[in-house]
């Protein structure tokens, strides 16, 4: 029992742990999962060669941070977007000074 | 001095089995019956075997070169021993292994092409310098048959007809097209060194997770519009 609490605390504070994900493995991410919808779009199966095995983990991350993001929040615009949002902070010398700011400005569209 | 068998020299010089390429195994024969390669007998066994010794090892390792690209043993002895007939070879050389027209040319050649040419043309003693090896397998081996380099030329160019637009589609990425080439290949497979068979079943396993990617990505990312 005494090995489940750490479980259960983790599962009920989703919401501070996802704060403490790191914002430039975010961006980064969303960055290339723009990238490779563009990438899918106009190359279609050449899209797997202008992709590395990181990047596309990396772009998976993004989608799912999105989507877990805009199941619990009241979230404008398509996933597409929001990313595109989010991207737009690359090289940024300013950006949200947190996770959930970053989520929550895209959500804003 | 230590001596080896002929099949002991090619061990030795280009690390292959000599049994298992009969036909090399045949000209290589022929150089030492045609006294370019001097061998030995063992004294002492009646049906002795033929020993090289050291000092022979450069210029069987250069004559099997030659024999490459011309096939003769023959003409092999005689680039060795006339000016004339070496200068012609040399140039046979530089249009085989020079012109490199093709980009699996480039794969099976290494740098040392061009110095091979160079000595060829030159007037180093053969007997006593060993040439650069263009080669990065001997092409006896992928061919295994009474060619040499020159007159697989012709063959050649038909044969990259399908291979290099291969080779070149992967290389720009264009994997469904590569992949298209590869099924033709795979589909004649004996008319393909399995070098290039292995290419082309690397290109359509590629194409495969390629495709498993894509579809993965329309799963996942959906229409985002």
């Amino acid at each position: 029992m005494l090995r489940c609490i750490p479980v259960l605390f983790f599962l009920m504070s989703s919401s501070c742990a996802m704060a403490d994900t790191n914002r430039t493995v975010l961006i980064e991410g969303c960055a290339e999962a723009v990238q490779l919808y563009d990438n899918q779009r106009e190359y279609k199966t050449g899209a797997a060669m202008m992709t590395s095995l990181s990047e596309a983990l990396r772009a998976g991350y993004c989608k799912g941070v999105l989507d877990e993001y805009g199941r619990s929040h009241d979230c404008g615009g398509d996933w597409l977007k929001r990313a595109q949002r989010i991207a737009n902070h690359k090289g940024a010398e300013h950006m949200p000074a947190s996770t959930e700011d970053l989520l929550r400005e895209a959500c804003r569209l | 001095m230590s001596m080896y068998t002929l099949a002991g020299a090619m061990k030795h010089l280009f690390g292959i089995k000599l049994a298992d390429h009969s036909k090399l195994k045949d000209k290589v024969h022929s150089l030492t019956r045609n006294g370019l390669v001097g061998v030995q007998g063992d004294p002492i066994v009646q049906r002795s075997r033929k020993y090289l010794a050291d000092d022979q090892l450069i210029t069987l390792f250069n004559a099997t070169l030659l024999l490459a690209i011309i096939p003769d043993p023959a003409r092999v002895k005689k680039t060795f021993e006339a000016v004339d007939e070496r200068q012609q070879v040399a140039k046979l050389a530089q249009l085989v292994v020079m012109n490199r027209q093709s980009l699996l040319e480039l794969v099976y050649l290494n740098a040392n092409a061009a110095t091979f040419v160079q000595q060829l043309a030159s007037d180093i003693d053969l007997r006593l310098n060993r040439l650069c090896n263009p080669f990065e397998r001997l092409p006896q081996l992928l061919l295994d048959d009474d060619i040499g380099l020159l007159s697989c030329n012709v063959a050649r160019n038909a044969s990259l007809v399908k291979a290099d637009p291969m080779l070149g589609n992967y290389l720009v990425g264009k994997l469904d097209v590569a992949a298209d080439y590869a099924s033709a290949i795979i589909a004649e497979s004996e008319k393909y060194p399995s070098e290039l068979l292995d290419l082309a079943k690397h290109i359509q396993v590629e194409y495969q997770s390629a495709k498993e990617f894509s579809a993965t990505i329309d799963l996942l990312f959906g229409k985002a519009f």
